[in-house]
């Protein structure tokens, strides 16, 4: 096998990677399961982050996670009731006026239902971490189908338009020391708020009129009929999945998240095929992305299939308490989305920038 | 290429025209550069090329404007996109991307150009632009004049015909002025484009053009030949004043004209009158100051002493550590290391409101410290800060720029009115000290000759001044000394005349020319002896 360059991975691979091991998660509150998709996360992210600044954030979302995982088990312990039979200890009760009970008995029940569902919530969290990390966001609204590629430009700029906003912001609240401005309530808000509105709302004016001087929202031949088209099957769609979920009527419910489905994607492909702009180097979808994104996909179709053959491995049983299951075909198509870490090429480095940030000089 | 036929333009709401009646023609491949004094719409005639004047700003334009062709009443702003090339005055504030590879790409995405030919063109572009090492930063860590070569770049990928800059060089420092004109006039002759550019500081770009158009307060345009406009032009570099004062014709629109014509004037020049600054004893002293983000030290353990009265410009690249050490003097700024000492008291040790009764600082952006509804309303808030009568600030204010309504919207203001506003409220606290950063951004000859004449006053007064800026012609008006700094240490501190006159880079022009220490035009006029 050839060497692997570095190479950026396109951004909807990772995405696509990140969303399987999402499915798994929210199929799930068996903390084996939850703990290998974390794990998972964290060997890919390991081996394939690059250098750059939106890279640095994974350490937040696990922070996050942690503390999702500590909120959920706190509120269980306090409001649980009491739920189930092995008693760990008695809190005082307290009853409030509405028939809401606060402490009492608390069950190893309880508390593990709100760390299995912490664990939940804390996977999702870090899988969506671990595709940030991996893939820069803006890269993703850059592969946005043509049609959409308006709304992904102003997501873009908007996306880079923030950290401008914070350098303003300290800029300015330095500035008011100057003035002897002190003080507290709206009178000392005011200095901040006032200049930054005020320069807010001119960056925006000169950026608007420098996006429209450069050519951003040029007339194309008319793609309104094909955009009707799209939204036109947006309700079927909504319709639909609302159905599904509620579970009143199957057929007829994913027929209709069908034809919703066809008309928001022929309406996007139809409206793309109009559309004039180009894409300056966009990332490609070679091997490697294939590679990438199917292993997700493996991961959540295993989960699927357990979900459908077994009872009791992707939701363990608390009362009676037991030791949680893994399948083996559940454990094993997690595993297999662990393979970008050795599938995906390395992430290109980072050219070093200058360190001296403008809003201090 | 560029054809406007008597156009004249009103502003919503305003009652008189900003343009009146312009006649005007702008051949294919020509520099042409448009002056006047601040404030009488040269943006507004460079926004009308590619029809951001009246589509965007709106308001009332009569007669016609043609660019390659196209009449700018039939085509919206976005398909004059691949004519026209619109660099706006602060090129940051039009950045779309993130990393200065896909800011160069995005007018062409915009244009539909195939996917090969964008490739080819970032290329070229990052080479004629000088821009290859620079290609995968991103555009906020790139320096000033980095940034304005990017935006240039960015809309020269397009291969527009006409490409229309408004103050290029005006937020840069002298080297890097010469940086983003040679990359302009490379254009020129190259590739044949037609630029259309407005600028303040003539000094650096007036014996580039090919023609100059002129606009005078009432907006009337004229235009011609450089050094015919120059004649009567009311903004004028100093070496076309001194050309006036010489009686020269034509009239020598570069340091190299001058100077072949020179010695004639040095023979009848007496030795220039030393300047005796009425300086007092020390007031500021900073001993070992360092500021350092990171691993990057900005000031790195600068040792300084500034007297009463005394006036001293700190001039250096961007990005040398000028304003970190005005913010660090301050007390407001960081500071890793060091001493400040005004009358025996460091200002950082004090809370706001009794700091800047030692030393006062108008920082880079003046706006940021203006945030009420009416000129009126700022200064009543400055007096109650201050603690001084009310009315005091008002008064202050009318003395430094002469009559204001009082009423005004700070944000109304021109630049150089926010900045005595500023200066106002600043000096009402009575500081020992008073910092200035960048003062003169934005403002024309004329202006620039108020302000300085306004800071000697001051300094007159007792009060020590330091002020910040690139414009070698404002530092070699004002500055009775200058500091200049590079990587954050200083590398020079001496007498304005010892310092910028060997200094290349720093000289004003008339020092260049006569080669002596003569630094104004005004110091020539003074030592000239009658005929």
């Amino acid at each position: 096998m050839t060497r692997k360059l570095p190479r950026r991975l396109h951004a909807g691979a990772w995405w696509l990677w990140a969303l399987g091991l999402m499915a798994v998660a929210t199929q799930t509150t068996n903390p084996l399961l939850l703990g290998l998709v974390v794990a998972v996360c964290g060997v890919v992210v390991a081996r394939r982050r690059g250098g750059a600044a939106w890279a640095g954030g994974y350490r937040a979302y696990l922070v996050v996670a942690a503390v999702v995982v500590a909120i959920r088990i706190f509120f269980r312990t306090l409001f649980g009731g009491g739920v189930g039979a092995d008693v760990l200890f008695h809190l005082p009760r307290l009853s409030i006026p509405g028939g809401l009970t606060v402490g009492g008995p608390v069950t190893a029940q309880q508390v593990l239902a709100g760390m299995y569902d912490g664990f939940r919530l804390a996977a999702i969290l870090v899988c969506v971490g671990a595709a940030n990390t991996l893939a820069d966001p803006r890269r993703l609204a850059r592969s946005l189908p043509a049609a959409l590629s308006g709304v992904a430009t102003s997501v873009v700029v908007a996306l880079s338009l923030a950290p401008q906003l914070v350098e303003s912001f300290a800029r300015i609240r330095r500035a008011r020391r100057l003035r002897g401005e002190s003080g507290t309530g709206w009178r000392s808000l005011r200095p901040l708020l006032v200049p930054l509105a005020e320069e807010t709302l001119h960056r925006s004016v000169s950026l608007a009129a420098s996006m429209e001087g450069r050519g951003y929202g040029r007339p194309s031949p008319s793609n309104r009929k094909w955009g009707a088209v799209a939204i036109g099957g947006l309700a079927p769609l909504a319709v639909g999945s609302f159905w599904l979920v509620t579970g009143s009527e199957t057929v007829g419910a994913t027929a209709t998240v069908g034809a919703g489905a066809v008309l928001v994607v022929g309406g996007i492909a139809g409206a793309g095929n109009r559309d004039r702009r180009t894409r300056y180097r966009a990332d490609r979808w070679e091997r490697q992305e294939w590679l990438v994104g199917l292993s997700g996909v493996v991961a959540a179709v295993g989960v699927y299939v357990t979900a459908a053959t077994t009872t009791g491995v992707l939701a363990p049983t608390l009362d009676p308490l037991t030791w949680p299951q893994l399948s083996p075909v559940a454990a094993i198509s997690v595993l297999v989305a662990a393979t970008p870490a050795v599938t995906a090429p390395p992430t290109p480095p980072v050219p070093s920038l200058r360190s001296i940030p403008e809003a201090a000089q | 290429m560029i054809t406007f036929h008597r156009v004249t333009f009103t502003y919503p709401n305003a009652d008189r025209p900003t343009l009146v009646g312009v006649d005007l023609h702008v051949g294919e491949g020509e520099l042409a550069l448009v002056v006047g004094p601040t404030g009488v719409g040269k943006s507004t005639l460079l926004r009308m090329v590619n029809g951001l004047v009246p589509r965007f700003s709106g308001g009332r334009l009569e007669g016609r404007v043609e660019v390659g062709g196209r009449d700018i009443a039939d085509h919206t702003v976005g398909e004059m996109a691949d004519l026209v090339g619109h660099v706006a005055q602060d090129p940051s504030a039009g950045f779309v991307a993130d990393t200065v590879e896909e800011e160069l790409a995005f007018t062409m995405e915009q244009l539909g150009l195939d996917p090969g030919v964008m490739r080819k063109r970032v290329e070229e572009v990052l080479d004629l632009m000088g821009l290859t090492h620079l290609r995968s930063r991103r555009l906020a860590d790139l320096s000033g004049g980095e940034a304005q070569r990017v935006a240039i770049g960015a809309v020269l990928t397009a291969h527009p015909k006409v490409m229309v800059l408004d103050e290029p060089t005006s937020a840069l420092d002298p080297a890097a002025a010469e940086e983003v004109l040679a990359s302009i006039t490379r254009l020129v002759h190259d590739v044949g484009t037609t630029v259309l550019m407005a600028e303040h500081r003539l000094e650096r770009v007036v014996q580039y053009a090919d023609r100059v158009i002129h606009i005078d307060p009432e907006g009337r345009v004229e235009g011609g030949a450089p050094a015919e406009v120059m004649e009567t032009s009311s903004v004028a570099p100093p070496v076309v004043r001194l050309g006036r004062l010489a009686g020269w014709s034509p009239l020598p629109l570069s340091v190299r004209d001058a100077r072949r014509r020179a010695a004639s004037l040095v023979s009848r020049l007496r030795p220039p009158a030393p300047r005796s600054p009425n300086v007092g004893a020390t007031v500021l002293e900073a001993r070992g100051l360092t500021v350092a983000y990171g691993d990057v030290a900005a000031v790195r353990g600068v040792d300084l002493r500034i007297a009463a009265g005394e006036i001293v410009a700190l001039m250096g690249r961007n990005g040398a550590g000028k304003s970190s050490l005005l913010w660090a003097l301050q007390g407001t700024g960081r500071r890793s290391g060091g001493r400040v000492s005004i009358g025996g008291v460091d200002p950082a040790t004090l809370e706001a409101g009794r700091a800047r009764r030692l030393v006062a600082l108008v920082p880079h952006e003046p706006s940021d410290l203006l945030f009420m509804e009416t000129v009126a309303d700022e200064c009543g808030r400055a007096d109650a800060t201050n603690g001084s009568p009310p009315g005091t600030c008002l008064a202050r204010l009318r003395q430094l720029v002469g009559d204001i309504d009082p009423q005004t919207h700070p944000a109304d203001l021109s630049e150089g009115q926010k900045l005595a506003l500023v200066l106002a409220i600043q000096l009402g606290a009575g500081p020992e000290v008073l910092l200035l950063d960048e003062p003169t951004r934005g403002m024309d000859y004329a202006a620039k000759q108020r302000l300085s004449g306004l800071i000697g006053e001051i300094a007159a007064q007792g009060t020590a001044v330091m002020v910040a800026t690139h414009d070698v012609e404002f530092a070699a008006e004002t500055a009775h000394r200058v500091v200049v700094m590079a990587e954050g240490e200083i590398v020079a501190d001496d007498r304005t005349a010892t310092v910028v006159v060997s200094s290349p880079v720093f000289a004003p022009q008339v020092a260049k020319v006569l080669a002596g220490d003569w630094l104004t035009v005004g110091d020539v006029a003074a030592a000239l002896e009658p005929a």
